[in-house]
């Protein structure tokens, strides 16, 4: 059976939405520290750590542009090592699809469905993701293909229409810098972490068209999320003011919600909400095929399909209990908290598999060379 | 293929699921009441909030406009008021004599009374804030005079009282810059930045002249109200009022102004007074600072066009006599601006927002004036104020008649 495959050009389009979704749906640049006014500096700042994490982990898989994360682990460091690893792995992708399901489930129900069980609400996204999960990793691709240009256009519509009212309110942005870089840094630890969501790259690099290029494709798509990131936390900590802006929950809603552009064109939080629920469906979609697929390598079975379902039921559930209330939510994504967490689990699987590849190659020159 | 099966009916019961849409937590229109606009209130006397709501009357809204006017008591809106310890309590004990579920997404202008803006606005600008419902675009006022004849009164040509006040705002500020334009979102974000204070509208009630017969005359209502002039706030409390021509300064000095009429004395005749109407408000804010001293300038720039000139003289070209009218406009402009200053001075209100400039500019030396800004170094405040008028244009004549 020939391999599913998909562009390059939607990878691009999968990584963008999975990036630009955090930055849509709580802002971390300015909810998660004091950066306050500064917010923008720390969205460029986060880009270079970001990428380096991203360089770290990804470009073992272009040396197996054949293998999923879970086969090469198995290869380097042998069977059982190999298959608990990749376990942490897999692990990253059921807990950012319940965190960030909860967040999308939680604003719905602060904002406009108040009584509406959460269970309803994360089962239908993860229904729907799993629906495009099962049908296969190209439907995704032109999933992606599809709702890209719709997500790009609300975001930036969105962005464009507080514009007459920046002129005034850029003056927010000011003083620039005037704490030091110690707030702006702290700012930029959670987004520059939150890079552990392109840990699916690791499972989907033979599933591309092109594997060698499939790096630069998420370094590509790195960039331009950075750059919307940086526009977003712009116009909110602008039109919101700073620390109205880190006060909200939800401050890229909140500040399309003060959008009045001349009497008439109010109230378009639809786009917002939109945009996020797009871009969340292809983002659980991804997450619940890469553990399906990275599951049913681990355990050795031919097609990934059947493992949907039963992770269907387990990943709603887990949704419900990622945190029991708002207050964790929040507090998880605190530096403090997620910095160590996020980077335990990409540094760490990856050194050991860089320190086996390398063993590896050392021992095939040793005996290589006579 | 008996997994892709389940998948199906497992997308079919949910897709069933959207069907409940229409009866689960449903809010039918028709069960809502439509908040137009809410004033707020502190009742000293009870240490209680007082809400006044006034709610969209479908019954009559949907009816024909000719069909018997208001025949048989029907208001085109309704106007509930309820108390309760905290303005969200208030709000929720709307409903024991509503007999609609209230619903706040549209509500456009929120009304303070003097009594509650001067005790202190936090609890209700935090309630924007964080309920869901209400939105930091409605625009906000402090009314001087009854707040509950307000709420019930009747617009003339407007179908509605709420309507009325948000005409009234939004024509009022694109006339004459007398009154402060900004929302509720300006207002908190202002209330969280340092060196700077609110400045809310005012709105004034004005009582009905008395008939001399006595009878109601449906035809002709009075206005109910007028509209100029601001409040200063220091924090979320109210310190005193400015006049329209103060606030007017005050949009001149932070740009918030849109046209603005001012009337002044013709340099050639005396008792001959000249028309000109401001367009384009530019304002700069400077702060020029070292080591050890620091001054704050003021550049304003505006360009006006002529609309009543009955001479004596000529307005052919560029004259000095337009030259002196420019003159003449600046001072006026600069007299108001300066009138706002020292009367937000007397205050120890910085709603120019001095003080932000500062910190925004040059934060070490915020952090050396700030703790003493409101009531040491703002109140003698020195502002280097340059005023450029510019007359473009004359309207359709040259000459006088």
């Amino acid at each position: 059976m020939p391999r599913e495959k998909i562009a390059n050009r939607q990878l691009y389009f999968i990584f963008f939405m999975i990036r630009c979704n955090i930055a849509v749906a709580f802002l971390p640049v300015l909810t998660t520290a004091y950066a306050l006014q500064d917010a923008w500096i720390s969205s460029i700042v986060q880009f270079f750590p970001a990428a380096l994490l991203l360089i770290f982990f990804g470009s073992l898989g272009t040396r197996f542009p054949d293998l999923t994360v879970v086969q090469y682990s198995e290869k380097l460091l042998g069977r059982w090592p190999g298959k608990a690893l990749s376990l942490v792995i897999l692990w990253v992708f059921l807990h950012m699809a319940a965190l960030e399901v909860r967040t999308y489930a939680e604003m719905l129900v602060t904002i406009f469905l108040t009584e509406t069980p959460l269970i309803l609400l994360i089962i239908a996204m993860v229904i729907a993701a799993a629906a495009a999960a099962y049908a296969g990793i190209e439907v995704i691709g032109r999933a992606a293909d599809l709702l890209f240009p719709v997500y790009l256009l609300m975001i930036v519509g969105s962005l464009l229409m507080p514009l007459p009212q920046l002129k005034v309110a850029l003056a927010n942005l000011e003083p620039v810098l005037a704490r030091g870089a110690g707030p702006v840094l702290r700012g930029a630890i959670t987004p520059a972490t939150v890079t552990v969501q392109f840990l699916v790259l690791t499972i989907l690099i033979p599933s591309v068209n092109e594997p060698k290029r499939a790096l630069r494709t998420a370094l590509g798509a790195l960039t331009g999320s950075s750059a919307i990131l940086v526009l977003i936390a712009v116009v909110t900590t602008a039109i919101l003011g700073p620390q109205q802006g880190a006060r909200a929950i939800f401050p890229f809603f909140g500040m399309v919600r003060v959008v009045a552009l001349s009497e008439f064109i109010e109230r378009i939080e639809v786009l917002a909400i939109f945009a996020w629920g797009l871009g969340l469906f292809i983002e659980v979609a991804i997450y619940l095929f890469c553990g399906a697929q990275g599951l049913a390598q681990t355990m050795g079975l031919k097609n990934y399909r059947p493992l949907i379902m039963p992770m269907t039921v387990i990943w709603t559930v887990f949704g419900i209990h990622v945190s029991e209330n708002v207050f964790q939510l929040l507090e998880f994504f605190k530096p403090h908290f997620f910095a160590p967490y996020a980077l335990a689990l990409m540094v760490l699987p990856f050194t050991i598999l860089w320190a086996a590849y390398l063993f590896h190659r050392l021992l095939r020159r040793q005996s290589g060379a006579p | 293929m008996r997994p892709r099966y389940l998948l199906q009916l497992l997308l079919i019961a949910a897709l069933c699921g959207s069907l409940c849409a229409g009866c689960w937590n449903r809010r039918e229109p028709e069960l809502l009441g439509v908040v137009l606009a809410v004033a707020f209130d502190y009742n000293q006397e009870k240490n209680l909030y007082e809400v006044i709501a006034q709610l969209a009357n479908p019954i009559v809204l949907e009816k024909e406009p000719n069909s018997s006017p208001g025949g048989g008591g029907g208001k085109a809106f309704w106007t509930a008021s309820a108390q309760g310890k905290t303005p969200f309590e208030a709000i929720r004990n709307l409903t024991e004599i509503s007999s609609r579920e209230l619903f706040w997404a549209h509500c456009r202008v929120t009304l303070f009374s003097e009594e509650l803006a001067r005790r202190g606005l936090k609890e209700v600008l935090d309630l924007f804030e964080r309920e869901r419902q209400f939105r930091l675009i409605a625009k906000p006022v402090v009314v001087e005079g009854d707040l509950r004849k307000i709420m019930e009164d009747d617009f003339p040509i407007e179908k509605t009282g709420a309507r009325g006040l948000d005409r009234l705002i939004v024509t009022t500020r694109f006339e004459k810059s007398i009154f402060p334009e900004n929302n509720l979102n300006e207002l908190i974000t202002i209330l969280s930045q340092p060196g700077k204070e609110m400045i809310i509208g005012r709105l004034e009630v004005l009582e009905a002249p008395q008939n001399s017969n006595g009878s109601e005359d449906e035809e002709a209502i009075p206005a109910p109200a007028r509209i100029g002039g601001s409040a200063l706030f220091r924090g979320d409390r109210m310190v005193g009022w400015a006049t329209s021509k103060q606030t007017q300064g005050w949009a001149y000095a932070t740009g918030h102004a849109y046209r603005s009429t001012l009337v002044i004395e013709s340099p050639v005749g005396k008792g001959n007074f000249v028309s000109i109407e401001t367009g384009d408000h530019d304002s700069q804010m400077k702060l020029h600072s070292d080591e050890e001293n620091w001054r704050i300038e003021l550049k304003v720039n505006i360009d006006g066009r002529i609309q009543e000139f009955s001479g004596p003289g000529e307005l052919d070209t560029e004259s000095e006599l337009t030259r002196s009218l420019e003159r003449r406009a600046a001072a006026t402009v600069r007299n108001q601006i300066e009138e706002m200053l020292s009367r937000s001075q007397e205050l120890k209100a910085d709603v120019c927002g001095f003080g932000n400039l500062v910190y925004r500019k040059n934060p070490q030396l915020w952090q050396k004036l700030g703790p003493a800004w409101d009531d040491e170094i703002f109140p003698g405040l020195k502002v280097d104020l340059q005023v450029k008028f510019k007359i473009l244009r004359t309207g359709l004549i040259k000459p006088p008649l």
